[in-house]
């Protein structure tokens, strides 16, 4: 399907095609509410529509977010993987070690918030928030932050091999002065 | 003396439908807001029957009013009245000598185009409550259409009833210029006949079958709102404003906008005299911060972040 194939279905969740992944969500379980809810705002317009139409719109808010999550799933992932690539290249700053904030500092600079990143990358939103202020203490094995720090900067489009050695060598020096 | 006109100004309109949910006060804000932004702003209170302005901006009642545009046949440039902000110039309103329903057709021509002729950047027309079909014309004659509510079911009611009044209207008119008078009408009386269930399959019907060059089409879908909330007691209200959008998008066909919300202040309440109020406008408080918002939104046709929603 083509970028103007899913205008349509923006359109259904009344959002601009410019939107992030978060913000569909947010406008689908706001719409789907609404309708499926008995708010006191549908009797001075529903008239003699009735449920009928309610049921109609639902399908298509069902319909619409069903084909925009494949969407940003999988085309637009890659689109705005590769929109990274050329940005992380002429405007995302590069840091001599990366650590916590270097890669929120990057995060920020590139537009994308935490819950894309998690859903993306699999790792819960508590794990990033963690590995982002270095909250060693509260993060599971060391096995397991490298994988996630990994992952990371994998969707940030960050040399993976810098930023992971970078951040696991603060991970264990922490760890040594505090033992 | 006849001004030059220099400028083409933007020209925005409120309506509503009810009676005091702030239609007053958000614009005598929103047209300080402008002033401020060093835009050149003139005010018109066109609530005939219920004109009130001048006492949010402390204006005498010796000062010429709308009145003598009506009466008198002064222009409408020689009624500006100065008020304590810079940019902004008011024309007050008159309710004792005009009625809304008394305005024949040509005097409501004649004020159409004078306020058009105004030079300012931006033109503020304040209306009254109701569903007059005066009141609707002149909302009609702006760039921007605003409408505002508060949450509660007649006033939301209310404000259903206005826009679809005004979209109706101004259907009626489209079409009366391309020669289908009562096209509308006739074809929503045998709506049966053709399928049709509601506006938005009657305005498809339209656009697919009496629209042969598309100038139809794109007048009706320049046909859009801005919504804006007042009066917020809780948090959770906010949704309301999302919620009355899509109903006027998915059941009316409209395109709109939620612009924003304003809590209820019980502040003003107290501090009744809100010309007092006014010069001191900067952003610090929250009402300032919200009529910012609503303005902004309201200038670049943006709505409210999505993340204002309350998903409980
Ligand atoms: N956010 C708010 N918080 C508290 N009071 C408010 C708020 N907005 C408006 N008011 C008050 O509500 C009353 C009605 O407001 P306003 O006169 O602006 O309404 P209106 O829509 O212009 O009414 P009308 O239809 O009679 O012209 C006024 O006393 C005003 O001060
Ligand atoms: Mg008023």
């Amino acid at each position: 399907m083509h970028e103007q194939d899913y205008k349509k279905y923006f359109e259904i969740l009344e959002l601009k095609p410019d939107t992030t992944f978060s913000e569909v969500k947010e406008a689908y379980s706001h719409l789907k509410k609404l309708y499926s809810s008995n708010s006191f705002i549908f009797a001075p317009i529903e008239g003699t529509l009735g449920k009928e139409k309610r049921k109609k719109i639902l399908e298509q808010i069902e319909t619409a977010y069903a084909i925009l999550s494949d969407y940003y799933l999988s085309e637009k992932k890659e689109k705005t993987q590769t929109i990274k690539t050329t940005v992380s290249n002429e405007h995302v700053p590069e840091f001599d070690i990366y650590d916590g904030n270097a890669l929120r500092l990057t995060r920020e600079v590139l537009g994308i918030n935490l819950e894309e990143v998690a859903f993306f990358s699999k790792i819960s939103l508590k794990y990033l928030k963690n590995i982002e202020t270095e909250r060693f203490d509260l993060l599971p094995p060391k096995a397991y932050v490298r994988i996630f720090v990994r992952k990371y900067a994998e969707y940030l489009s960050l040399d993976i091999k810098k930023v992971t050695d970078d951040y696991m060598k603060k991970y264990e020096n922490k760890n040594k002065n505090e033992f | 003396m006849k001004q030059v006109k220099t400028k083409v100004a933007e020209i925005w309109a409120i309506g509503g439908g009810k009676g005091g949910t702030g239609k007053t006060f958000l614009f005598s804000q929103l047209a300080t807001y402008l002033a401020l932004k060093k835009k050149q702003v003139i005010l018109i209170d066109s609530d005939f029957g219920g004109a009130n302005l001048r006492y949010f901006f402390n204006i005498k009642k010796s000062e010429k009013s709308i009145k003598n545009f009506f009466v008198n046949k002064e222009p409408l440039e020689n009624l500006l009245s100065h008020t304590n902000i810079k940019n902004l110039k008011i024309i007050t309103g008159d309710r004792n000598s005009i009625s809304i329903s008394s305005i024949k057709y040509s005097q409501k021509m004649k004020f159409l185009r004078h306020i058009k002729m105004l030079n300012a950047d931006y033109i503020l027309i304040d209306l009254g409550g109701g569903l007059n079909f005066n009141t609707i014309d002149i909302f009609l004659l702006a760039d921007k259409m605003i409408v505002i509510t508060v949450p509660e079911i007649t006033a939301i009611d209310n404000l259903f009833q206005f826009v679809k009044n005004a979209y109706f209207r101004n259907l009626n008119f489209l079409l009366k210029k391309h020669k289908l008078k009562d096209a509308a009408k006739n074809i929503w009386e045998d709506r049966k006949i053709y399928g049709i269930k509601d506006i938005v399959d009657l305005t498809d019907y339209i656009k697919g079958n009496l629209d042969f060059d598309g100038s139809i089409s794109k007048k009706i879908s320049e046909f859009s709102i801005f919504i804006v909330l007042n009066k917020l007691r809780n948090p959770n209200e906010i949704n309301q404003g999302f919620s009355i959008k899509s109903l006027c998008i998915k059941y009316l066909g409209i395109p709109s906008i939620y612009a924003g919300y304003i809590a209820s202040d019980d502040n003003f309440r107290k501090n009744l005299s809100i010309s007092d109020y006014l010069p001191k406008f900067n952003i610090s408080t929250r009402i300032q911060k919200e009529i910012t918002e609503i303005a902004e939104n309201i200038i670049n046709k943006e709505q409210i972040k999505i993340s204002n929603i309350k998903n409980a």
